[in-house]
């Protein structure tokens, strides 16, 4: 079954709809016109040169590439969740790196290889798709962890003293603000999941859909996306904040400067 | 018995204290005076190994306190920080809260045993079954000094445990730690207020003109 192709001519139209938003942020007086403006020319440059290095890297297939394509994604990924934090790259870099790479490779592999069983685990049609979609929802979750974890740390560094000066471990006193920062940062990953199919359609199943495949095997697919990269963003903000530690925390057990000024 | 030698701290270029000496012998209260920002919550916090000394060496029993060993020497301390806000919706949970810690895993909470705390500090029971926030500041900072008696660590440090007291709730709380200290534990509280901190078995002025 053949997809229907969408003309530039019909793009523009479907585009049209952005200027409904627009017109109602322009009546409330909301300050988003200029940056939805901004967003939405970005999102269509970004998804043009997407659709171009997936063709080139499709084509080529070559395993080499697909992960430096990995390790370009994580990079982003590294700089856009420091920039959105105003975490110091000193701090968050490294740690971030690594965790979203340690565990895009571990979750992803063991998907490709475990449970689709594929032979070529780094084929592109899957292991670029699987990587991406990993990627991005890590990051929504590192994100707002991190943000509620520093944020805690700061705002609430009598319950941190508190702790450590009746006896607490550094792993026993960091734990309340760990804790707020994974009930933060999962709870509307849950709430998405517990309505998944009534309320939502999820992207990876209708895309599925609408590339031909039979739902049976799109909802297989939304499951199977939906838990590993849930899995994902948990086990990636866990080795984030494990690395991140030493770099957060002086000798002392004092929380260092970790945020950017402006 | 905490020593405190020749300690001196200074942050951003200004000299906090210089050369303060002092002991704390088991079972000993200590007030520590002086004006705002004169360093005295800095000095507990370097007691608690949260703040590196210029100069001079704090130990307890003979051990010198070092990074490595902060963590060793928390455990004999039990710490209120001013103007404490813990995270438990329920009083009682909030009381229970020390005992969840590794370390006072051994030591059982017993409620009993708390509302005996209590009365010596004119706290009503009933307050044990309600929100945190439905308590008075008074009746949390003596709510949160109950259960680091009961939790019976040798050392005891406290800043500002009067603050939010008038002068008969003060006497209580001075006559309660006074209680803990025949227990054998060394008391350090930081206090503003003059009865308390003559009520104490030493006073001690921190203050950068020290000898």
């Amino acid at each position: 079954m053949e997809t229907t192709d969408i003309s530039y001519l019909s793009m523009a139209v479907g585009l049209l709809l952005m200027a409904l938003p627009v017109y109602f942020f322009h009546r409330l007086g909301a300050r988003l016109i200029q940056s939805t403006a901004i967003a939405t020319v970005r999102m269509v440059v970004q998804l043009f040169l997407i659709g171009l290095y997936l063709r080139y890297l499709f084509e080529w297939n070559s395993p080499l590439v697909n992960f430096a394509w990995v390790l370009i994604m994580v990079l982003v990924a590294t700089f856009t969740a420091a920039r959105r934090t105003r975490l110091r790259l000193r701090t968050i870099a490294l740690p971030l790196f690594s965790g979203l790479l340690a565990t895009a490779v571990v979750v992803g592999l063991y998907f490709l290889v475990l449970v689709l069983r594929l032979d070529h685990p780094f084929d592109a049609r899957y292991f670029v798709p699987i990587m991406g979609i990993l990627m991005g929802n890590m990051l929504s979750v590192n994100v707002i962890a991190l943000n509620t974890y520093y944020d805690g740390l700061q705002r609430e560094h009598h319950l941190y003293y508190y702790l450590l000066g009746n006896g607490a471990t550094h792993l026993e006193a960091i734990t309340p603000f760990a804790r707020q920062a994974v009930e933060k940062s999962f709870a509307p990953c849950i709430a998405n999941m517990a309505v998944l199919g009534i309320v939502s359609l999820p992207g990876t199943m209708i895309g599925q859909i609408l590339g031909g495949s039979a739902p049976g095997i799109a909802i297989k697919y939304q499951m199977m996306i939906t838990a590993i990269t849930f899995s994902a963003s948990m086990l990636s903000l866990m080795l984030t904040l494990r690395l991140a530690d030493s770099r957060s925390f002086d000798v002392y057990g004092r929380l260092r400067n970790v945020r950017r000024k402006d | 018995m905490l020593e405190i030698k020749n300690a001196s701290i200074t942050i951003g270029g200004r000299q906090l204290f210089a050369g303060l000496s002092f002991t704390v012998p088991d079972g000993q209260t200590v007030c520590l005076t002086g004006s705002s920002g004169s360093g005295k919550t800095t000095l507990l916090r370097a007691i608690l190994g949260f703040h590196p000394l210029d100069e001079g060496h704090i130990s307890i029993d003979g051990e010198l306190l070092t990074p490595s060993s902060a963590e060793e020497f928390r455990k004999h301390i039990s710490y209120i920080p001013q103007e404490l806000t813990l995270p438990s919706e329920w009083v009682s949970d909030m009381m229970r809260l020390p005992f969840t810690l590794k370390v006072n895993r051994g030591k059982a909470f017993s409620k009993d045993l708390l509302m005996a705390e209590w009365r010596k500090l004119e706290l009503q029971p009933a307050l044990y079954d309600k929100k945190v926030a439905e308590l008075s500041g008074g009746e949390r900072q003596r709510a949160v000094l109950s259960a680091s008696g009961l939790l019976g660590k040798s050392i005891l440090l406290v800043d500002e445990p009067t603050s939010a007291l008038d002068a008969h709730t003060s006497a209580l709380v001075l006559d309660y730690l006074k209680t803990l200290a025949v227990r054998g534990c060394s008391i350090v509280a930081v206090s503003h207020d003059a009865d308390f901190a003559q009520g104490c078995d030493k006073c001690i002025s921190v203050s950068a003109t020290l000898p």
